[in-house]
């Protein structure tokens, strides 16, 4: 399910967002790589 | 004119390949620069990924990052305020294989910073129907994750994760999603994607004990219409997410998740020349509260479920209601004009593209700046 045209963007969005919200499926941003600890 | 073009002419030839998860790999390296910053995290994250096609049908892509993030989060250390960088390095290599309408990919991610390691593996199979005008996708994977802590423990969580001793975290997930083109300049998209956890999922330095099981769900739909008079394109999103706790939770009279929110999204594009177009995104984000989220600072405010989560804990600003606004201007440049240029001829035949963007939250994270650049050239 990618509308996306470019890959590397859409992980950084996944990223981010998923680290400030709580509503990915827990798969897009492993670690606390996210400043979020 | 790059993106909106790429839709215009999926459409008007009926082929759906706005998914570049169908499309084939072309030969392709692009590197980018992210730059994430709030009041007390900033993260810079430079990115490689090359794609190339091989013969038989078949392609490989790779990538590699690099996140540095230096924090001063409160919760960073045991004794308060604790301003500290870490670097997480990711790495994925995935293969395709495409035979008639029908396209096969599997692949295999890493990534590992000072306390999480992480291991995922991902596929996907997408097939083109109704004369090339259709794509059904269904994608599907797991990982399997370490989380550790730096620092001597003091969590309440059953599990006390360490370096030495990092807590498992387990996630398996699956998408399936179908793509319709509707007329020449009309292609739409719904999706249904689904995750479960168990294990270790709560923060290691915010002393917090979360459920050990989360099943999480959403559902998407899409739209995209481009306007050739005027080479104007624009998408809108909506997304709905839901989760729960498969089963009964000893901790919790009910379901402690049950966090739901909605996403909105739209995106413009604009080709204002031959080699120049502009996208504008808007991204607005409301979410409810998980069902054991209790205010530490104010238990007045949900007293039942204080008192009722006095086994289960959290901390993350994430699991209380919130918003978000994102809006992002980024802009898009063919370097056909630097052809027979000294040196910078080298790049005339790729494209560059930069991007500003104001992540708004109402959380105690902060509003952010984002700043992403890239530049791909294609060989």
């Amino acid at each position: 399910m990618r509308f996306d045209a470019d890959p590397l963007e859409m992980r950084f969005r996944q990223h981010m967002f998923g680290s400030r919200e709580a509503s990915d499926l827990g798969y897009g941003q492993p670690g606390g790589g996210c400043g979020c600890n | 004119m790059r993106r909106t073009l790429i839709l215009a002419a999926a459409a008007a030839a009926a082929v759906v390949v706005a998914d570049r998860g169908w499309a084939r790999a072309e030969n392709l390296v692009t590197i980018r620069g992210q730059y994430y910053r709030e009041p007390s995290t900033r993260v810079v994250q430079p990115v490689v990924e090359v794609a190339k096609d091989l013969p038989g049908g078949t392609d490989v892509r790779a990538h590699y990052l690099l996140d540095a993030i230096t924090s001063a989060s409160a919760a960073s250390g045991p004794t308060g305020d604790n301003i500290f960088t870490e670097y997480r390095s990711e790495a994925s290599l995935s293969g395709g294989v495409t035979v008639e309408r029908t396209q096969l990919r599997l692949g295999y991610k890493y990534s590992a910073e000072s306390d999480y390691w992480s291991h995922t593996l991902f596929g996907s199979v997408a097939s083109r129907l109704w004369g090339d005008t259709a794509t059904i996708a269904l994608s599907f994977g797991g990982s399997a994750d370490l989380v550790g802590r730096r620092s001597p423990a003091g969590n309440v969580n059953p599990c006390t994760p360490s370096i030495t001793r990092p807590c498992p975290l387990r996630t398996i997930f699956a998408g399936l999603g179908y793509s319709q083109v509707i007329t020449p300049t009309l292609l739409t998209q719904i999706g249904y994607e689904t995750s479960y956890q168990w294990g270790y999922l709560s923060s290691p330095y915010r002393m917090e004990n979360l459920p050990d099981k989360r099943w999480r769900n959403a559902v998407a739909g899409r739209a995209a219409k481009y306007f050739p008079s005027t080479s104007t394109g624009i998408q809108l999103h909506y997304r709905y997410y839901w989760d729960r706790y498969p089963g009964d939770n000893p901790d919790w009279n009910g379901d402690p998740w049950g966090v739901k929110s909605q996403t909105f999204e739209t995106r413009v594009f604009q080709g204002i020349s031959r080699d120049v177009e502009v996208r504008f995104t808007a991204r607005y984000y409301p979410q409810g509260a998980a069902n054991f989220w209790c205010d530490q600072a104010d238990q007045t405010l949900r007293p039942n479920e204080c008192n009722q989560s006095m086994r289960l804990v959290a901390r993350q600003p994430q699991l209380d209601a919130l918003k978000t606004f994102f809006v992002e201007g980024k802009v898009y440049w063919e370097a056909r004009a630097l052809r027979g240029q000294p040196f910078f001829g080298w790049f005339s035949e790729g494209t560059f593209e930069l991007s500003y963007g104001r992540f708004y939250q109402t959380t105690s994270f902060a509003d952010a700046h984002v700043l992403q650049t890239g530049y791909s050239l294609p060989f």
